[in-house]
């Protein structure tokens, strides 16, 4: 069970020009205990590349096949099923909103399905939980509850689907430290309770070295790498990805220059601290 | 997807292109004027006039330099509406003692069994549309197969009622004015959205709307109105697009559905939109008062606007054109 | 003396439930550039518009430039030829059609002549690197470029001081770049007053001095080092340090090798402009 790319081309046909969005693109990811990032430069297809992921879009070439379904589909074929099973949350979801109570949203993915339409509401509840979401909450309008509470909603919505695979575009983006960090947790915690595999765009590279296991970089349609984090940042020539390093590494590198601290590759914040701590950088 | 026109817009290097807006918008109005002024009457003069018309509308747009395409597909819209009325008129219009008959009366028997040809013809044209590639020939055959089956079924078969159908010139003539007309109004519209920048637009409304600032109406502020109306067009084209994508990935499929599914798709849809709109307008508001905007006062522009010796000339040669079919009216 | 901006006991209120702001006094001097800090609904947002006279305070004074003009309802519209400000979102403060009207649309409200205009839009534009895009419209743009432009406009009205309202928190990284590029240019060469509004610690490590509020408060204020030993005040408004003083403060309470000079080297890249 799994998301493969073949040979996948993709372009947008404009009023006046085209834009080759994704050139070739091979790529497999497997439906359980991945948690991949995807980074690259504004227009370098990452967003086209999750939207072929659940049938949004389809392939101009090539061939994407989701747990047996292929794209381009025949005719007559309906996608609309696929988008249960991998759950694609867009950039500032809380857009999305749009029921009369918080929890009526959140039961709106799991209704258009056959698969959750029997227990949406108990989906819903239950993602509401996961996400912090009160009674209180799940009773008012999606309108009267602060922006950080309409993300969460927005994303409980697509969690209660209960989808295979979760993707997400950049969900931190605007959220102040906090807010960030608990929602990285949030992920960080689904990833781990469920084994799901989770796809996650970002620009921010602390948050690839904190909590990404595999990372795919895209520059102007192709992928010009797929591996671990630990491989991409150690590359000789990472320079030339213009993606900036983690902090963590930075730090290290620092270290090592002003006061002879032996560098060793540290991506999480808290290797990093038994690192210091236990000292075995003499 | 960085490429949303705005309107129709078709940069090119030609007079029409480059003519005063303000011009332009008066002499559309005059050239409307003129079509709507000729009286619709088969005989040769009045012909003629609206030939000359359609000559020189013909004309404007060869040498606009723009693409006879995107014309004809102005065009498109309005194709089932004026066939229907072709055929009304066809068919309904009283004619004069003169008129002669084009073919020979063709009769038409109203039966209860052609009436259920017609519905079953109906329901396949509806079901089987989407497949075709020429619509609207394919809506033609159907009209066509409508009537045929009205004339080929016998007259036995439950007849409700009979009627013939006369094919008269006049009637012919006539019908083909009032299509020819609304044609021209279509060229003419569309060669000012072709040929002008919305930003040339609304100067020209703008301007145009001016003299009504005597009887205290906001000129101004409607100007400044349609102009962000105009700026936000693509974002909130690609908003909605956003939407769209985000609700069908909840599971909203926006193609298939009853009744109830397309109010509901519609309304995933719609309150988002709204709300991001009201957002905007409240962060607008607050940006412009930010920038010293106050509704209503004085303000210098930007864009300037010369007249040329093209412009006058336009305006007087339409305005011309406009009096001489009036006087001509009052005469004949 | 010499403060542009003196905010003294004001106080705000959306409605009867939360106190927005509550007796807020600070005193913004010329030519720095300062750094409002604290978690989404602090009431940093609600201060910019109050400094804008979008809203109005229901108690306390809001003192503008050298003459200490008192901003009321006779006088915001002088005010607002002294404060420029860029909001969050690039989309919903862009008014004109094309680059170029937008970046007129300010002095159009202050009825600068033609001519004028012109030359100001040609030297701004070219200031923010943005003298290509003239004649593009804003769905051409990406949110870096339309926040350069929102920026061209306020200059080009030659005020002095600018408020940044989280104006690069919808930006991705580039965006980001180039704005922070932009105040830098501002405070350092142009010698504006900048004023950022911001949640982002490492971002506001550059300004001169940090004010870091919650429900409504001011709690802190002082200058990058002096602010960022509060830990704990910091968290109570939802804000994270820079990794590496992150870093430097969990580790206070273990003992090893080279403590000493590994919080010393740690603090100083933290505080690394």
């Amino acid at each position: 069970m799994e998301i493969r790319f073949e040979k996948v081309n993709f372009q947008y046909s404009g009023l006046t020009d085209t834009t080759h969005a994704l050139k070739g693109v091979d790529l497999k990811i497997e439906g359980t205990g991945e948690f991949i990032a995807v980074v690259g430069h504004t227009g370098s297809g990452k967003s086209t590349l999750v939207q072929l992921m659940n049938g949004l879009l389809v392939p101009n070439s090539g061939v994407v096949n989701v747990f047996g379904f292929r794209l381009p589909a025949k005719r007559n074929q309906k996608i609309n099923e696929l988008r249960q099973e991998v759950g694609l949350v867009f950039q500032f979801p809380e857009y999305q909103l749009f029921e009369e109570t918080v929890l009526k949203d959140i039961m709106f993915g799991p209704k258009n399905f056959k698969k959750t339409k029997v227990n949406a509401e108990e989906r819903a509840l239950e993602a509401a939980k996961l996400v912090g979401l009160d009674d209180n909450i799940l009773k008012s309008s999606p309108f009267r509850i602060s922006g950080g509470q309409m993300r969460r909603a927005a994303i409980a919505g697509i969690l209660a689907m209960d989808p295979k695979v979760l993707v997400l575009d950049e969900p931190t983006r605007g959220l102040d430290p906090q807010g960030r960090r608990e929602m990285m947790d949030l992920f960080k915690e689904i990833h781990e309770k469920t084994n799901k595999t989770i796809i996650l765009i970002t620009h921010d590279m602390d948050l690839v070295s904190e909590y990404a296991k595999r990372v795919i970089v895209l520059s102007d349609g192709l992928i010009t790498f797929d591996g671990t984090k630990e491989e991409l940042f150690e590359k000789e020539d990472f320079k030339d990805y213009h993606l900036s390093e983690p902090q963590t590494i930075k730090i290290l590198k620092y270290l090592e220059e002003e006061i002879g601290l032996k560098f060793k590759e540290k991506y999480t914040y808290d290797s990093l601290l038994e690192y210091i701590v236990e000292g075995e950088h003499e | 997807m960085n490429n949303i026109v705005i309107g129709q817009y078709v940069p090119r290097d030609s007079w029409l292109h480059r003519l005063d807006p303000r011009y332009k918008l008066l002499a559309l109005v005059f050239m409307l004027a003129s079509l709507f002024v000729i009286p619709i009457r088969t005989e040769w003069p009045y012909l003629v006039t609206l030939g000359s018309l359609t000559l020189i509308n013909l004309l404007l747009i060869a040498t606009s330099k723009v693409p006879i395409m995107k014309v004809i597909s102005g065009f498109r819209p309005v194709m089932f509406l004026l066939t229907f009325t072709f055929i009304i008129q066809i068919f309904y219009y009283q004619v004069g003692p003169n008129a002669k008959l084009v073919v020979p009366e063709i009769p038409l028997h109203f039966t209860w069994a052609s009436l259920g040809a017609m519905i079953l013809i109906l329901a396949f044209y509806l079901l089987t549309k989407k497949y075709i590639k020429f619509k609207f020939i394919y809506f033609l055959i159907m009209v066509f197969g409508l009537f045929a089956v009205q004339h080929y079924m016998p007259e036995s078969w439950g007849l409700i009622a009979n009627y013939k159908a006369e094919l008269y010139d006049e009637a012919l003539i006539r019908s083909g004015f009032l299509v020819l007309r609304i044609l021209n109004v279509i060229i003419l519209t569309s060669l000012l959205t072709l040929t002008t920048m919305t930003t040339d637009l609304n100067y020209g409304i703008e301007s145009l709307l001016k003299p009504l600032k005597l009887i205290r109406f906001p000129v101004d502020t409607l100007a400044m109105m349609l102009s962000l109306t105009l700026r936000y067009i693509p974002t909130l084209l690609e908003e909605t697009n956003k939407i769209m994508k985000a609700q069908a990935s909840r599971g909203v499929d926006f193609k298939e559905g009853k009744l109830k599914d397309k109010i509901m798709q519609m309304v995933s849809l719609l309150v988002p939109v709204f709300i991001i709109s009201f957002k905007r307008a409240e962060d607008l508001s607050n940006a412009m008062e930010a920038r010293g905007y106050v509704i209503g006062a004085k303000r210098t522009k930007i864009d300037e606007y010369k007249t040329k010796t093209p412009d006058i000339i336009s305006l007087i040669v339409t305005s011309l054109i406009l009096v001489l079919i009036i006087v001509g009216r009052i005469i004949l | 003396m010499n403060e542009l901006i003196k905010i003294k006991n004001l106080s705000f209120k959306y409605s009867e439930k939360h106190e927005t702001i509550k007796n807020i006094s600070l005193e913004i001097p010329k030519g720095k550039w300062i750094s409002i800090l604290g978690h989404n609904g602090s009431g940093k947002s609600t201060l910019a518009k109050l400094l804008m006279g979008l809203l109005k305070a229901d108690e306390g004074e809001i003192l503008i430039g050298e003459e200490e003009i008192l901003l009321t309802e006779e006088s915001v519209q002088d005010v607002r030829k002294k404060i420029g400000i860029v909001f969050q979102n690039p989309d919903n403060q862009f008014v004109g059609v094309t680059v170029l009207h937008d970046i007129a649309f300010g002095m159009e409200n202050q009825q600068v002549p033609r001519e004028e205009m012109i030359e100001k839009i040609n030297h701004y534009a070219n200031l923010v690197n943005m003298q290509d895009y003239l004649h593009k419209g804003p769905h051409e743009l990406s949110g870096g470029q339309k926040q350069r432009v929102a920026i061209a406009g306020a200059l080009a009205m030659d005020l002095d001081i600018m408020i940044f309202d989280e104006a690069t928190s919808m930006l991705d990284p580039k965006g980001t770049e180039e704005i922070v590029d932009l105040i830098k240019l501002l405070n350092k060469e142009h010698k504006k007053t900048i004023i950022t509004i911001t949640h982002d610690l490492e971002f506001a490590n550059l300004s001169d001095e940090l004010v870091v509020m919650r429900q409504g408060e001011i709690i802190l204020k002082g200058t990058p080092e002096e602010v960022f030993k509060e830990e704990e005040l910091l968290k109570s408004s939802n804000l994270e340090l820079p990794l590496a003083l992150k870093l430097q403060n969990d580790l206070k309470h273990h003992n090893f090798k080279n403590k000493d000079k590994i919080m010393e080297a740690l603090w100083k890249y933290g505080l690394k402009k």
